[in-house]
């Protein structure tokens, strides 16, 4: 049994390293931040796995905290400190062909 | 099982090397700290193939939780203060990133140049070969497990790194917490810090997932100091993941909370030095040696440390990410 | 012997969903698209790999464990797939592969 936890640890951890691509091309922000969370819930799974594989029940913990905190950084993420509220928002926003003439920022 | 293994760690490694490289010669910041995110999850699953599922906690805990988010609002704060200083530059527009061969250049940019190119390998090489010179010399000990697991049953606790940690070596952890902080007091000596501003909850979403994890969070920290007397756990643990929640509540607050008084903030702060100061000179006094307990009265005297540890600990986490010091006294 | 066929069976069903997760993150078109790639892996991947595992737990105190790291996941997939949407619809930067 353990065999099999184990080869379902190593193929997720290559989904994590596969997914990085994601991350290197974005070509946004939030693909890149979507990616990250991807791979925080692929790791939750893997421990979960190693902690049966390795019989080691502690890593359910560590499972736990990451499941716990993994929404503390897409939090971060999307509340923009320290920038005005930006003018592009859907109330006024100005449709997709025309952008408007000035972006709040730049992520790429 | 051996094979797999052996394959596990081998893909974990390069992984590991390949997004600390990444990372580091990312021109984009962003991208970056997204690697860097990526990199510390990487780095907890490698400290549970080193066996140290201790030290997976806490860099799950501070990793997950409060690295990424420090980052990305430094990142946010850079990113406006580099905007007002370009205002009057031209603005250059980065590659199309959607064209042919971009993945192979999102992973040269910027191309490596090439007289940069000997000196480096020159230097890899000579400081690799030190490492495995180093490594290759390694004396033939034993280490230190005998010696505790000798000396467990005068340990006031069940798990041996927690009783390393606060009984055998407490002088160690006595002055992390001292470095903890002195690295607040530095953060608070460079002055006052404009507040994260509070916004209004983007929807309802933000809001109901709060009152679902703060709560959690404060159990799980409770949870994880109590099994730092049996299992892997304990203050600093417990610490990281309730300063995650605090750090939660100042991202996500939708309206301008008051401001923490400056006294009790203080207390709290450094409950954790002063009560193990106080244990330790008392131990002085009775005749344990400095920072040494009674045996009977050591279970209880480490819950005590690791509560105002862990209290102090979450305290200082916020108050560095707040970066700043309380308003209203300086007097 | 039941138990563990039923483990091995759900796991396998959740590394295909984490495989598909992991293809739709690479070969979606924008990121909306990719958002609901994602939120399959995190709901039904980890949701089906923890349903296996349950059938290897010690207790239930251990299952316990297990349906919270779920719903913790769950949450935070929610709140981040919500946020993640709506910064790149606000903030403008979207734009598509295609």
């Amino acid at each position: 049994m353990s065999l099999f936890y184990m080869a379902a640890a190593l193929f997720l951890l290559g989904t994590i390293l596969l997914g990085l691509v994601r991350v290197l091309r974005g070509p946004g922000s939030g693909d890149r931040m979507l990616a990250a969370q991807l791979f925080g819930t692929t790791g939750v799974t893997i421990l979960l796995l190693l902690s049966l594989a390795l019989e080691e029940s502690a890593l359910v913990d560590v499972a736990l905290v990451f499941a716990l905190l993994a929404v503390v950084a897409a939090v971060a993420f999307v509340r923009q400190h320290g920038l005005p509220e930006p003018p592009d928002t859907p109330i006024h926003r100005q449709p997709p062909d025309t952008p408007g003439p000035e972006r709040p920022h730049d992520d790429r | 099982m051996n094979v797999l293994l052996v394959l596990f760690d081998l893909v974990l490694l390069a992984g590991i090397v390949g997004v600390a490289w990444r990372c580091l010669a990312s021109t984009d910041l962003f991208r970056a700290v997204v690697l860097f995110i990526t990199f510390g999850l990487l780095l907890a699953l490698a400290w549970v193939r080193l066996e140290a599922p201790d030290i997976a906690l806490a860099e799950a805990a501070i990793g997950a939780g409060i690295t990424g988010a420090l980052l990305l609002v430094t990142l946010e704060r850079l990113r406006s203060i580099m905007a007002e200083r370009r205002s009057g530059r031209r603005h250059t527009p980065p590659p199309d990133p959607t064209g042919p061969h971009a993945l192979l250049r999102a992973l040269h940019d910027p191309p490596p140049e090439r007289r940069t190119f000997l000196p480096a390998l020159t230097f890899a090489l000579v400081v690799g070969g030190l490492l495995v010179t180093a490594l290759w010399h390694q004396p033939q000990s034993v280490g230190l497990e005998p010696v505790v697991d000798a000396h467990m049953d005068i340990s006031g606790v069940d798990h041996p790194i927690t009783a390393v940690l606060l009984n055998f070596r407490a002088y160690d952890t006595f002055l992390e917490l001292a470095i903890v902080l002195i690295a607040l007091l530095g953060a608070w000596s460079l002055g006052r810090h404009d507040l994260i501003p509070a916004r209004p909850a983007p929807g309802p979403i933000l809001p109901g997932t709060l009152r679902l994890l703060v709560p959690v969070a404060v159990v799980t920290g409770v949870y994880v100091l109590w099994a730092g007397s049996h299992a892997p756990g304990g203050a600093f643990q417990a610490g990281a993941i309730l300063g995650a929640a605090g750090i939660l509540l100042v991202l996500a607050r939708p309206r301008q909370l008051p401001m923490a008084p400056g006294t009790p903030l203080r207390l709290g702060i450094t409950a954790g030095v002063v009560l193990f100061l106080l244990v330790g000179t008392y131990g002085l006094v009775a005749g344990h040696g400095f920072l040494g307990y009674a045996d009977a009265w050591a279970y209880p005297l480490i819950i005590l440390i690791e509560v105002a540890a862990t209290l102090s600990i979450a305290l200082t986490l916020v108050a560095l990410f707040v970066a700043g010091r309380p308003a209203g006294d300086d007097t | 012997m039941i138990a563990n066929a039923l483990t091995v069976i759900l796991i396998f069903a959740g590394l295909v969903f984490f495989a598909a997760g992991t293809a739709g993150l690479l070969r979606f078109p924008d990121v909306y698209s990719r958002l609901h790639a994602l939120t399959k892996a995190d709901n039904v991947g980890l949701g089906l790999v923890i349903l296996g595992l349950m059938f290897q737990a010690g207790g239930p105190a251990d299952i316990l464990k297990l349906l919270l790291i779920w719903v913790l996941v769950l949450a935070a997939g929610t709140t981040a797939a919500h946020m993640v949407a709506q910064r790149t619809w606000t903030h403008g930067e979207f734009e598509s592969d295609r």
